[in-house]
């Protein structure tokens, strides 16, 4: 006789592991890691050159650092909200520019004095079809497997 | 998918009636439609553009995954609407056949302002088989 049974049980435990595989994401292998690799890696196209306000010479490719102003309102925007069975992180760069405008759409679309020159550093995100084959994509499915392993090794 | 195939696609579509892609003017006078492939080189500085511009780049962004003899590769498409009269509204219908086209495509609509043109970035998702190694 052959005998075999399998069982599942404890979907808050499921649940948990995949709201926390979500929150580490977010905050390590995006906020910590994701945008410093977007805003400070010089892989933009821009005009051959441009002086920026601290006198630093940018040309092409370059990357969208610069004061660091925009970089750093996406990174202290993080706003996690976790709920029994759901979460959401969400970013703004409200950076503003000496008018008083937010400009990342200006960076991000390529818009205005940046014109045709998008740097699209959002995107890996943002746009799902692609999500899963870029490295966000990829790092989530690591955390997710990660805590996974940690409820069938108890 | 290949970038004639996209062209052409993409011309049947809006230049159907109404057309509503606008036109590009050389410095001798003669027109043609507002359609252009950026890869080699930008749409020239010369030419005059007048109503909705249609521009694409010429090479998708790939991104594979390897499978068991095969790759399956999703590329990404970019085109661009410009509209280059302010008054104008082809842009929106132009989203509109768009979206119609493509479902699973990402639009980036972005409002004009006294400094830039009203303008919508279209990503486009292609997916593809290939053999892992070709002959």
């Amino acid at each position: 006789m052959a005998l075999v049974s399998a069982s599942f049980s404890g979907w808050e435990r499921l649940e948990k592991a995949l709201l926390d595989a979500f929150e580490e994401w977010a905050v390590e292998d995006i906020n910590k890691a994701h945008w410093d690799d977007q805003f400070k890696t010089e892989k933009w196209k821009h005009s051959p050159l441009t002086i920026r306000a601290n006198g630093e010479k940018a040309e092409s490719p370059r990357d969208i650092y610069d004061l660091g102003n925009l970089y750093q309102s996406g990174i202290d925007s993080l706003k996690i909200e976790r709920m029994s069975s759901a979460i959401e992180a969400n970013w703004h760069w409200d950076a503003k520019n000496r008018s008083g405008q937010e400009y990342a759409w200006y960076v991000h679309e390529g818009w205005g004095t940046n014109d045709p020159y998008p740097r699209k550093f959002t995107d890996d995100i943002s746009i799902a079809a692609s999500f899963f084959r870029k490295a966000p994509g990829k790092a989530l499915k690591l955390r997710v497997s990660q805590h996974l392993a940690t409820i069938n090794a108890r | 998918m290949n970038i004639s195939q996209l062209r052409d696609t993409i011309t049947t579509l809006l230049s159907a009636s109404p057309n509503l892609v606008g036109s590009y003017t050389f410095p001798n006078g003669t027109s043609i439609p507002a359609i252009y492939v950026v890869g080699q080189k930008s749409v020239p500085s010369e030419w005059k553009v007048e109503g909705l511009e249609v521009t694409m780049r010429q090479y998708p962004e790939l991104l594979p995954t390897a499978g068991v003899g095969i790759v399956d590769v999703l590329q990404q498409w970019e085109v661009v609407l410009v509209q280059y009269n302010p008054d104008g509204k082809q842009i929106a219908q132009a989203m509109d056949r768009m979206v119609r086209r493509f479902p699973d495509a990402a639009f980036r609509y972005l409002p004009g302002d006294d400094v830039a043109y009203e303008r919508c970035r279209i990503i486009i998702p292609d997916r593809e088989m290939r053999r892992l190694y070709s002959v």
